[in-house]
């Protein structure tokens, strides 16, 4: 496609949403990240089987934010459950047990661990949710049938077009240089993909 | 760097998975058993299953109507087999966590092949356990009283009660166990909606996905999830069996007046979850051909584990009766050599059933041929659930059938509702357990694929390159770009 | 990233070529082992002068907690040995060889054992005949001078006055003493007297309760309501009131039965258990053990260095097993004979686990320092990676974790039991504030030990320890390694010197010189072993088959 026919698709709402390029090992898609990521690429993301060892500083991406998002969570199952404990007990109702005054710090401890790490554990899978920006059910990329290999065995790069440096034709020539086995455009439309080529199965 | 990753055959190390698996054999290997029409085993298993669980319900359907007087607990044992069949049962779940968090914060990546599987057993034996806090308070419709909801009495529950840190600890259990199991489940569901062949099916499964893209934005903050998921759950699982110890060590009764009792319950319960957890794989394993995944090296090093966690508990048992004569204190002499270790005791062949199961049978495991051999492991581990159940019944109920006063000296049976309850309650774990069989991958999919040799990015650049180089990245040095990008890191 | 890669590339020609020579202590270190030793012997000499001089008992107990400060963390290095070999761990062989020369040093221990020994008579109150007072009049004139040599913290009407009250139930022996007026009546608490006291906390507590209303007559040295019982609380101190009359109160009524039964009680603990000759063919059991241990992993380690035979791995792992439970064992009942027994009426079935915790986060930290402290600028930096450091901080972290665990459940259950037999290990170490005397300072030092334990170790060890980045900045993690190794000092401190009950009691805290100088003395020792063999021996182990697996290893 040339430029001029871009403009015309994007016209016709037929906008190109990625690049999607397949590979056969976590090997070679580890280097053809670490290009993309020198190329400057922002808006890439691979898509593999399971976490690719190494993959992070291939894509030169910052250390995960979550902890950040669990420890104050965390903290306030900690306060939540000792002032509860404290008022409950302690000032709203006070009631002297096995001789202890109302409010016994020791008898509070079990208690406030736990709901330490209740609150903690939903700061994080719902932290991590919203990190991830799951549930999405809706993606461009699954409008590629051969992507459906990404949960098996095959490996998958793909550049977004709201990518500043995305160009259909310049995008296109520098993923054909990352020896990939089989690349494909992916439109918006979630119906339409354009194979751009295939069979270069030999990474090196 | 992939060379030193491989395993040293002169030290006996050997690889996690069995010759020729690939990412694409275990995604069949674990998908097919959710996509074949179930065996007829299954079939058999399930109504068999299902039968236990409709016993159950009506020997609680009985039991709410007549009152808890229709079990054998009595005065003064008051406490008997519901509260042995609820710490049993919380016992069991422990291994799954222990699997799925504290093996992996130790980087045993042989976890990998069991941990589903361990997972959800702990969530059906936690399903199982909570039945009994719930029916055995005599009116369970007033269950909720144990939380602290605001009523019109403006009462509150008693914080300084060990019952009630249980309620807040289990329940905690049971919600974090299931958030990390879902976790866990996240990227299979998604190759189970990728392969789904019916539109229902991919519907389901991919709901359950939440979209999942595989991508490695999202699995940077997957993998912390799953790292943060495990470093709470390791100390929440010993405090959980802590604070079920803490149900019997905070009160004055000899016997279960001890210190070491928090450790002592956690190791025991990690001990009879990891035999129950063999127990299921060996059938599983047969049944449905996952070999290749669960190998004999993973099944002698759990093995292992129940060696080690045995001998814990002996240590434990060890350290209780050496305290009592140091102690000096008449009343824990008179229990443990009186009313447990001495024939004349009631319950003293209780106690030895539970010495000879738990301390006794695993030491079979110092022999690798022993550590080895099917019939032998699947022996120990039912010999080691049976003992552990011993266990909690001999705490709960030698202790309390002689306490302090002679005169107030009892003995106590378990009448039919009592074993159709628990009878009934294997039924549930077990009708949720072939479920699970039936419809979730019951291995880790996408864990086990990140410990094949292939996982390793640098493994295909080994195949083609010379020993010497060791580092992974040298295949790429020829693009200035690469170059360009390292320097700037 | 490239300083990464740049780092794997050096560490992959190392690990090829896995030079013995090239791994050797630098020679900045070659004389570290001399100065230990002379800080050894200086430190011990100034010690044993004290030991079998005048202050005998008083520096008995400070030698034991140097000692078990040393002690523990050797335990805990063999630990660390034995539970790498148990699970055949890879990421840890480089700095596996740092525990196998520190848990090397454990022979020395039989040696450094010796003055203990020779002192357990006046440091162990099982050593003495429960039923009659002698032996303790030796202790008692040592406790006297030490009260009239006017420690630093203790002024002479605190350093006398519970005498009278705690004396006064436990028989005629004391009751002797009791009339010199020197307040050493303590020393008699021990055998008889210490169980007396537990048996009648109960009521004892009400005692203080109303002592402590009457609190400004005790100041007054009217002797208040609590030494009413015996009409002998003549001139009781400020510090008296809590202990002294807790007791006293009690005792009135029954002490006489009571003081019978754990008479008897510890009797029969003397035939089975705490009698010296039992207890030496203990200590010398423990002793093989632990250098067997010691000895076999640490040779199989050495002798790989120069064979390379990888089958020195599989025996070590092989004898792995049997050694963690050898070494299970032994660590227990070593705490139950030299700390436990301490209190011998007093007793607690974590014990042994609680030492082990409190070992195993020591050693963890002092392998830390040690390294961190190896590797500067030396070759060993590109085999101490940033990799290894964040493991060992992770390990430090949850074993801490573990160690508050441990503590809190033995101190959560006897405090919700409240035990008569059981709590005393507590009240000596936590006098609750409303007992404390306005103006007495050292009554209230052991709640602020405990307290500065709890904050310390646990709550600031955690906060500080529980972020990746502290555990990946080595200058930070180094720090909470050296705080960690503090705090194990104090909490040995914590374990062994209130059960010195002169200085618990009414007297009050005293401080002695000899707890700075027993644990250089006995560190210093241990340390110029190790550093001496460090001298011999590569510092990571060259031969082993897992060497580059471990240099390469990276967190995922």
């Amino acid at each position: 496609m040339s430029a001029p026919q871009k403009k015309r698709a994007a016209g016709r709402e037929k906008k190109p949403a990625l690049y999607l390029a397949e590979f056969n090992s976590a090997g070679e898609i580890l280097h053809a990240a670490q290009k993309t990521h020198a190329a400057g690429y922002k808006n890439f993301d691979t898509h593999t089987p399971f976490p690719v060892h190494g993959m992070d500083d291939a894509m030169g991406l910052s250390d995960s934010k979550l902890g950040l998002i669990v420890f104050p969570i965390g903290l306030m199952g900690t306060i939540g459950a000792f002032s509860m404990m404290m008022w409950m007990n302690g000032y709203d109702y006070p009631i002297v047990i096995g001789g202890k005054p109302p409010t016994s710090i020791p008898s509070m401890i079990p208690i406030m661990f736990e709901l330490t790490v209740l609150f903690s554990a939903f700061a994080t899978v719902f932290g991590m949710f919203h990190l991830n920006q799951i549930p999405r059910h809706h993606h461009p990329i699954f409008t590629s049938d051969r992507f459906a290999g990404f949960s098996d065995d095959k490996f998958f790069l793909s550049i977004e077009a709201e990518d500043p440096k995305f160009d259909v034709e310049k995008t296109k020539t520098f993923i054909a240089g990352l020896h990939a086995s089989h690349v494909e455009l992916v439109f918006d439309d979630d119906k339409t993909v354009e194979e751009v080529s295939s069979g270069h199965a030999e990474a090196h | 760097m992939s060379s030193v990753n491989l395993p040293i055959k002169s030290i006996g190390e050997t690889p996690l998975t069995a010759e020729g698996t690939t990412f694409r054999s275990i995604t069949e290997t674990v998908s097919r058993v959710t996509e074949n029409p179930a065996p007829r085993g299954w079939w058999i298993a399930f109504l068999m299953a299902s039968s236990f669980l409709g016993i159950m319900t009506m020997a609680i359907g009985y039991l709410f109507w007549m009152g808890v007087g229709v079990w054998g607990n009595n005065a003064p044992v008051y406490w008997a087999w519901d509260i042995t069949n609820f710490v049993w049962w919380i016992g069991i779940g422990h291994a799954g966590t222990l699997i799925s968090a504290v093996l992996f914060l130790f980087r045993q990546k042989w976890r990998t092949a069991i941990n589903r599987f361990a997972e959800a057993m702990t969530i059906f034996a936690v399903i199982c356990a909570l039945v009994f806090p719930g029916i055995h308070v005599g009116r369970a419709w007033l269950a909720y009283y144990m939380f602290p909801l605001p009523n019109e009495m403006s009462i509150w529950p008693n914080f300084k009660s060990p019952l009630i840190w249980d309620i807040f600890a289990v329940s905690t259990y049971a919600t974090v166990s299931t958030l990390f199991w879902f976790v866990g489940l996240i990227p299979d569901l998604a190759t189970l909606r990728d392969r789904a062949k019916s539109p229902l099916r991919r519907k389901i499964y991919g709901a359950l996905a939440l979209g999942w893209r595989g991508s490695n934005r999202a699995w940077q903050n997957y993998e912390r999830a799953y790292l943060i998921l495990a470093a709470l759950s390791t100390p929440l699982v010993l405090s959980v069996h802590s604070v079920v110890s803490f149900d019997f060590a905070t009160s004055l009764i000899p016997g279960w007046h001890t210190t070491i009792f928090p450790p002592y319950f956690v190791a025991g319960a990690v001990f009879s979850g990891f035999a129950m957890v063999m127990t299921l794989m060996l059938v599983t394993r047969a049944v449905y051909g996952v070999r290749s995944i669960v190998m004999m090296k993973h099944l002698e090093l759990m093995n292992k584990i129940m060696l080690t966690t045995g001998s814990l508990v002996g240590y434990a048992y060890g350290m209780e009766f050496f305290i009592a004569w140091y102690s000096g204190d008449q009343y824990e002499q008179w229990l443990f050599f009186h009313n447990r270790a001495s024939l004349d005791g009631p319950f003293s062949w209780a106690y030895w059933i539970m010495i000879s199961c738990n301390v006794l049978s695993p030491q079979v495991f110092w022999f690798k041929k022993m550590r080895t051999s099917i019939p032998v492991m699947f022996v120990v581990s039912i010999l080691i659930n049976i003992g552990m159940w011993f266990e909690r019944f001999v705490i709960i109920v030698t202790s309390l059938h002689r306490d302090f006063l002679p005169s107030s000296w009892g003995y106590y049976k378990p009448t039919l509702i009592d074993i159709f309850t628990y009878l009934g309650t294997l039924g549930l774990f077990f009708t949720l357990f072939l479920l699970f069989i039936r419809w979730i991958p019951m291995v880790a999919i996408s864990e086990v694929k990140g410990v094949l040799p292939e996982a390793d990015p640098h493994h295909d650049a080994h195949a083609s390159h010379d020993e010497s180089h060791e580092d992974g990245h040298d295949e790429a040095v020829g693009t200035p770009a690469i170059v360009a990008a390292e320097a700037e890191e | 990233m490239s300083d990464k890669s740049n780092d794997k590339d050096k560490s992959g020609s190392v690990a090829t070529k896995g030079s013995t020579s090239e791994f050797a202590l630098p020679a900045s270190w070659a004389n570290v082992w001399k100065i230990c030793a002379a800080v050894g012997l200086v430190g011990i000499g100034i010690t044993a002068a004290q030991m079998f001089g005048s202050d005998g008992a008083r520096a008995g107990y400070s030698y034991l907690f140097g000692y078990n400060v040393f002690l523990t963390i050797a335990l805990g290095m063999l630990f660390f040995v034995l539970i790498q070999h148990l699970t055949s761990a890879g990421w840890s062989v480089t700095v596996r060889r740092t525990a196998e020369f520190f848990a090397m040093g454990l022979p020395v221990f039989a040696l450094l054992f010796l003055p203990i020994l020779m002192k357990a008579d006046a440091i162990y109150p099982w050593t003495q005949s429960p039923h009659e007072g002698k032996g303790h009049e030796e202790k008692a004139s040592h406790e006297e001078k030490e009260g009239a040599l006017g420690l630093p913290f203790v002024n002479e009407a605190h350093a006398q006055p519970a005498a009278p009250a705690a004396a006064a139930p436990a028989g005629a022996a004391s009751a002797k003493e009791h009339d010199d007026g020197t307040g050493k009546g303590q020393g008699n608490g021990k055998g008889a007297g210490r169980g007396d006291g537990s048996g009648a906390n109960v009521e004892g507590r009400k005692a203080h309760e109303a002592g402590a209303e009457k609190h400004e007559a005790h100041d007054d040295g009217t002797g208040g309501g609590n030494g009413d019982g015996h009409g002998k609380g003549k001139g009781n101190g400020s510090g008296a009131p809590h202990e002294g009359g807790a007791h006293a109160g009690g005792l009135s009524h029954h002490g006489d039965a009571l003081e019978h039964e754990h008479a008897e009680i510890m009797e029969a603990k003397q035939k089975g258990w705490l009698n010296k000759n039992f207890w030496y063919v203990r200590a010398a059991g423990y002793f093989a053990i632990w250098s067997v241990l010691a000895w076999f992993f640490f040779g199989n380690s050495t002798k790989q260095d120069k064979s390379k035979d990888p089958k020195l791995t599989t025996t070590s792992q092989k004898w792995a097993p049997l050694g963690t439970f050898a070494f299970g064992i032994s660590l227990t009942f070593a705490a139950i004979d030299w700390l436990m027994s301490l209190d011998p009426m007093w007793f607690s079935t974590i014990y042994g686990v609680y030492i082990f915790a409190t070992s195993v986060v020591s050693s963890l930290a002092l392998i830390i320092v040690v390294t961190m402290m190896l590797r500067k600028d030396g070759p060993l930096s590109k085999v101490f990676t940033k990799e290894h450091y964040h493991d060992l901080g992770k390990l430090l972290f949850g074993f801490n974790v573990f160690w508050a665990y441990i503590g809190f459940s033995q101190m959560m259950l006897i405090w919700y039991a409240a035990l008569p037999a059981e709590t005393p290990f507590y009240h000596k170490r936590w006098e609750t504030p409303s007992s404390l005397t306005v103006g007495n300072h050292s009554g209230d030092f052991w709640t602020n030990v405990s307290v500065a334990l709890v904050v310390g170790h646990f709550v600031i060890g955690f906060l500080f320890l529980i972020s990746r980045n502290t555990k990946r900045r080595l200058p930070v993690l180094q720090v909470g390694a050296l705080w960690m190794l503090l705090m194990h000092v104090l909490d040995m401190y914590w374990f062994v010197l209130p059960n010195f009950e002169p200085n618990t009691k009414a007297a009050g805290f005293s401080f002695a010189l000899t707890d700075v100088t027993a644990p250089l003395g006995v560190g210093g020792i241990y340390f110029a072993v190790v550093f001496y063999m460090m001298t011999k021996h590569a510092l990571i182990p060259t031969g082993d088959p897992r060497l580059a697996r471990s240099i390469a290893f990276l967190n995922a």
